[in-house]
Parts: C-alpha cells; sequence; structure tokens
C-alpha cells in the first residue's frame, strides 16, 4: 500500500490523472459521446506513458466520465451521455425553480461520494475475494468466461440471440492470426499483417469510434442533435447556491448511503453497468420512507418534480457503479461491462494483466488503482464546480463541427499504435461491421467482450481440455457447482425472457386490435 | 412504433444477417482444415455463431409484413460514404493532404458550413495531423499511395 501511495507522489502521474479527469469531463458533457468512446479514443495515446501513468490515466477517465454529464442533464434536461439520464427526473425541474446551483452542488458531491465508497469496497473486497480467485482452476475460469458472455447478452442486449451472435463473432475475430500453441496460421489469407492477430486499438476505434462519427453526421445533416434548447440561454447564469446542494448530500446521507450500495451492488454484476446502476439507485431512494416532518423541514416535493434525495441517488449510484465493476476485472480479469473489456484490454497494452497473478505479485498496482479512483473522483467534483459554467456551454458544439474532429483523431489513433496502413483498413472495415451491428441490433458490447476475452477463453479451454479431458466441467466440485449454477441461471433467464416477450406481444396485439 | 416497424422484414437486415451466416460458414468450413488444437475452439464458437444466425436469419425470413422503408436509411448510406471517402482519401494522398481535403470537402458539400468555418476548421485538422501528431508527437505520418509512389 505504501509502494501505491509512493507512485502516487510523482507528479507526472498527478498531471495526467488531472488531464484525463478534465478530458472525461468534456467528453462527459458533450452530447453523443459516452465513456467507450472516451476510452477507444485515449488508448493509442498511452503507449508512450509509463506504465503505472498509463493506468492511472485510465482509471480517472472511466471513474469520471459520469461525473461532469450531470451539469447538462440538470441546466438543460439534455444527458452527455447515458449515465446522466437519471439526474435529469429531479435535477432539471430544480432547475426550472431556480435551483441549478444546489441540483449541481449535490449531484457533484454525492458523485464524490459515491466513488470514494466504491474505492473503498473495491480496497475492502479484494482480500477477501484474492482467495477464492487462487482456488480457482482453468475449468472455473473457462465457466467465467462463459457466464459473463451470457450474463451481458442476456441482460444488456435487446435480443438474447442477436446478443450471443455479438459474443461469438468477437470470439471468432480474436482467433484471427497464429496459433500459440500450434503455429498454425488462422484466417490469415497469407497476410503478414494479420499473422499478430486483428489489433485491439483499431478493432475499437471502428467498433465503437466510426459508429459514432456516422450517426453525428447523420444528425448534423438532419439538425437533431442540437438538443432541446430548454433554457439554453439563461441557464448557465443560473449556476450558483452550489454550497446548499453540497450540504445537501450529507443532510440526506441515508439516500447518498443507499444509493451508493446499490450501484456498487450493480456494477459487481456482469453486464448491467453504471447505466442501469442510476436507475437502480434511484428508484431504490425513491421506495425509502421520508418522514412527512423530515419533507417539510427540507422542503421536498415528490419524486420527478425537483427532490434533491432524487439527483443524490442518481449520481452517487453513477460512481459508485465503477467500484463493483472493478472488482471482477480486476480479481479474474473477466470484465463485466464494455467499458471495463477496454479497460481490460488497455492494461494489458501497457503490461498488466489483471487477474490472479496480479494480486499476488503486483498488489501495489491494484492499491493504486483504489487510490486513484478516490483521487480521480474528487478531482472531478472539483473541476466541476469551478468549471461548471464553462463545460454547460460544451453542449451547443454542433455535431457538423465534432464529426470530422473525432474521425481524424480516431484514424491518426487507429494508425499510431503501430504505424502500419493496415491499421486504417482494420478501422474502416470494422467501422463498417460496428455500424450494422449496432444498426440491426446485434451485440457491440459482447462482440467487444468475447474479441477481448478469446484468447484467454481459448487457452483455458485447451487447459482444460488437456488437463481433465473432455468432461471438465465436472472433474472438480467447484467446476460441477459454477456449471449448475450457470445452467440454472440460463434456464431461468430464458424463462423469464420468454414471458416478458409474450407479454410484450399480448400488448402488441391489444394495440393492434385498439387501431383496427 | 419502432418496436412495430421491427417486427416486419427488413431488407437491409436480411442481406446483414446472411453475410454474417455466410462469414459464419465460412469460419466452420475453414477451421476443419486446422490441426485438432488450433481448430477446436473456432469450431465450437464459429459453430455457435453459424446455428444463432440460423435462428435469427429463420425468423428474419419468416417475418410476415414487409417492413416500412427507414426514410434515415438513405442518409445513413449518405454519412457513410463520406466516411469511406475520408479513408480513401487518406490512403491515397496521406494523413496531412488527404484528411485535410476529405475535410474541407465534406464540411462545404456534405455538411453545407459557410467557407469561414471550413477553412478554420480544415486549417485546424492540417494542423493538429502535421503539427501535434507529427511534429510534437514525432509519429512518422503516413504519406498515401500516391506520396509513396512520388
Amino acid at each position: 500500500m505504501l509502494e501505491a501511495l509512493g507512485h502516487l507522489a510523482d507528479p507526472t502521474l498527478l498531471i495526467a490523472v488531472l488531464v484525463a479527469v478534465l478530458g472525461a469531463q468534456v467528453v462527459a458533457v458533450t452530447p453523443g459521446l459516452g465513456g467507450a468512446f472516451l476510452l477507444a479514443i485515449l488508448i493509442p495515446f498511452l503507449f508512450p506513458l509509463e506504465p503505472l501513468v498509463a493506468v492511472s490515466v485510465l482509471i480517472a477517465a472511466s471513474a469520471t466520465d459520469g461525473t461532469g454529464n450531470s451539469v447538462t442533464s440538470i441546466l438543460f434536461g439534455v444527458p452527455g451521455s447515458a449515465t446522466g439520464t437519471a439526474a435529469l427526473f429531479d435535477g432539471h425541474p430544480m432547475a426550472k425553480q431556480g435551483l441549478a446551483g444546489r441540483a449541481i452542488g449535490a449531484a457533484m458531491a454525492a458523485s464524490m461520494i459515491g466513488g470514494v465508497i466504491g474505492a473503498i469496497t473495491l480496497a475492502l473486497v479484494i482480500p477477501v475475494v484474492r482467495p477464492v480467485v487462487l482456488a480457482f482452476g482453468p475449468p472455473e475460469f473457462f465457466i467465467l468466461v462463459v457466464a459473463a458472455l451470457l450474463a451481458l447478452s442476456f441482460v444488456r442486449e435487446e435480443s438474447v440471440v442477436k446478443g450471443l451472435v455479438g459474443g461469438a463473432l468477437g470470439l471468432t475475430f480474436a482467433f484471427v492470426g497464429m496459433d500459440g500453441s500450434t503455429g498454425t496460421q488462422r484466417f490469415t489469407f497469407d497476410q503478414l499483417y494479420l499473422w499478430d492477430g486483428l489489433k485491439l486499438v483499431p478493432v475499437l476505434l471502428g467498433l465503437f469510434a466510426i459508429p459514432e462519427v456516422i450517426n453525428l453526421l447523420v444528425a448534423a445533416r438532419s439538425g437533431d442533435a442540437e438538443g432541446t434548447g430548454t433554457d439554453r440561454d439563461d441557464a448557465p447564469d443560473r449556476v450558483g447556491d452550489v454550497r446548499e446542494g453540497v450540504k445537501d448530500a450529507f443532510r440526506h446521507i441515508d439516500a447518498t448511503w443507499v444509493s451508493s450500495w446499490t450501484g456498487l451492488l450493480v456494477g459487481i454484476l456482469p453486464g448491467v453497468g453504471g447505466a442501469a446502476g442510476q436507475f437502480m439507485g434511484y428508484s431504490a431512494v425513491a421506495r425509502m420512507r421520508v418522514s412527512p416532518a423530515r419533507a417539510e423541514r427540507w422542503s421536498l416535493p415528490p419524486f420527478g418534480q425537483g427532490n434533491v434525495r432524487g439527483v443524490i441517488a442518481a449520481d452517487a449510484s453513477t460512481n459508485s457503479t465503477l467500484g463493483g465493476e472493478l472488482v471482477p476485472t480486476l480479481a479474474f480479469g473477466i470484465p463485466g461491462s464494455s467499458t471495463m473489456a477496454i479497460v481490460l484490454a488497455a492494461l494489458v497494452s501497457v503490461g498488466i494483466t489483471p487477474g490472479p497473478a496480479m494480486l499476488e505479485t503486483e498488489l501495489d498496482i491494484v492499491w493504486l488503482i483504489i487510490f486513484v479512483l478516490v483521487l480521480s473522483n474528487v478531482l472531478a467534483t472539483g473541476v466541476v464546480l469551478a468549471f461548471a459554467r464553462q463545460l454547460a456551454k460544451l453542449i451547443d458544439v454542433r455535431p457538423a463541427l465534432l464529426a470530422p474532429s473525432i474521425l481524424v483523431v480516431c484514424l491518426f489513433g487507429s494508425y499510431a499504435t503501430s504505424r502500419h496502413v493496415g491499421d486504417i483498413l482494420t478501422t474502416a472495415g470494422i467501422g463498417v461491421l460496428g455500424y450494422l451491428l449496432q444498426k440491426y441490433g446485434f451485440g457491440r458490447v459482447t462482440f467487444i467482450i468475447g474479441f477481448v476475452l478469446g484468447p484467454i477463453l481459448e487457452h483455458y479451454f485447451i487447459l482444460s481440455l488437456q488437463i481433465f479431458g473432455p468432461d471438465f466441467l465436472l472433474a472438480r466440485p467447484l467446476s460441477i457447482g459454477m456449471t449448475a449454477a450457470l445452467v440454472i441461471g440460463v434456464l431461468w433467464s430464458t424463462v423469464r425472457q420468454r414471458r416478458r416477450a409474450s407479454a410484450a406481444t399480448d400488448d402488441t396485439s391489444a394495440m393492434d386490435e385498439v387501431r383496427s | 412504433m419502432d418496436i412495430l416497424r421491427r417486427r416486419g422484414r427488413d431488407r437491409g437486415s436480411l442481406a446483414f444477417t446472411t453475410g454474417l451466416w455466410i462469414l459464419a460458414g465460412g469460419v466452420v468450413v475453414v477451421s476443419l482444415g486446422f490441426p485438432f488444437e488450433a481448430r477446436i475452439a473456432p469450431l465450437i464458437f464459429g459453430g455457435a455463431a453459424f446455428v444463432l444466425l440460423t435462428v435469427v436469419l429463420v425468423k428474419e425470413v419468416r417475418a410476415d409484413s414487409p417492413a416500412d422503408q427507414d426514410v434515415a436509411d438513405t442518409g445513413e448510406l449518405v454519412a457513410l460514404l463520406w466516411v469511406a471517402g475520408c479513408i480513401i482519401a487518406l490512403l491515397v494522398l496521406g494523413f496531412v493532404i488527404g484528411l485535410s481535403l476529405a475535410m474541407l470537402v465534406m464540411l462545404r458539400v456534405h455538411l453545407k458550413e459557410p467557407w469561414r468555418q471550413t477553412i478554420i476548421l480544415t486549417a485546424a485538422v492540417m494542423l493538429l495531423t502535421w503539427g501535434v501528431f507529427g511534429r510534437l508527437l514525432d509519429v512518422a505520418l503516413y504519406q498515401g499511395a500516391l506520396g509513396l509512389a512520388v
């Protein structure tokens, strides 16, 4: 732990964290650009950095991309990204009542507390998880990877089958290149460029940034993405009285606490992530009973009409989710969300491999990540409170100016990693694939997780076959238990999906009848 | 409304799913030629993709009513072509000239930006690629097929 604190004293690392936090706030506030996009763009620029600085930048950016987007949610009712949606339920009504500053103060303080709770929990959980992780063998890791892909398909995707197709395609793309164990060239078509396999950065940029550019270009032509324009001119002037909002986060510490823990638990579950964490945190706090005397004392209106507890709930859970998401990523090397898949892949790219070995030999990096989580959350809150007015103006950047700029950075980013023109072609090809996957509802998140985990999955699969034979899933009590849990989980989720689908069909038929 | 529209047969979706289905089938066929340890994982997961895509394909083919043509499709195709154009310009003329030229044309012709903003943004792109990426970050920028030939 002391070693990690020593790393944190490095001025380069601190400056890098500050720059990452600032960049994350700019992206968070800009409509249409989310956390996965930020990380995809960031990775090519991490390679020249020292590994510990690169890790810190990555963690700081991913930890705080949910902080700044509350500003535009509150002021204009336009969330910068999906993770800022719940903040507008009560934040925007508060702004309309002239309480924008108070809402921003409450949101930022709650974000900070949520983030710190997430980091502290991560610190407490890692030593507990360590012996469990070390008891795992190749079959258990194989089951865990398959479970992560299945869970993501069931929880995140509109269509489970299409989500699974995304995962299977991602795994298949990961098999391009030379097979380590036999030296066989797989799907390389005699191209030297493909011998080392498809590189992560061009695939990431193609999958997430190119479709974003296409969407922005479409929006620029149709004039869709210029926002709602609600109260735009005078809203930034109403940023004031922030201190009262900060006090609110402590006055309603029960709401901050419950929402933070809800977000944290949601983060640990694979596939649910920050966007769902905020709604679950919000609904958990909305269900809490507040005495009429207390509601009257603090002038709390009903939820959805400018209740400061709603703002606190949305923001505390958004930032605590990341602490939860980092538990499976760091302990098992298995990400539970697209952001974590990118973080994992980027960590591997800079020479740090999360998983059991990291918990044994590189515990100082785990502690550094925890410290950076705390530091970046505090910094992000300070930055947003200090620059709320300036950040709010970023919402006016037109997609017509944004799209070409992103395209240039994206193409340079894909080329800069290995300086091979093949990477630009990969970005272009995967960009078209990513756009079509998004358009037709196939899983892009499961694709990237399959792509990142493909080599690990194959490694554990071959190792399990060699050690335990074809029935490796039933070789050890732990693997039997995990296989049984996986089968039960899949059956239960399938039944639930079918029930939901039949309910939706009934609703549609009823609508058709009403129309006819 | 969107859900209702998606219930019908969508030719674009059908074509894309068919393309993926052929790709997954190709993966399975090609995998059969590898040694056991190299083929087992692609065979299983490529095969899984093939089976799942068959399910999706059957569902799409059996969708009873023709879907409404999405009006946004043309706009998306045009945007896609502009991105492709930028990448082709980069591959032919390189980062500095190709991308700057592509930006100029895209901003003026496709996005209908005024000359002033077009020139400022194009100059910014040129400065970013040549100054920041090429000089400051010291990356040997790709000169394009034409640049290399000359």
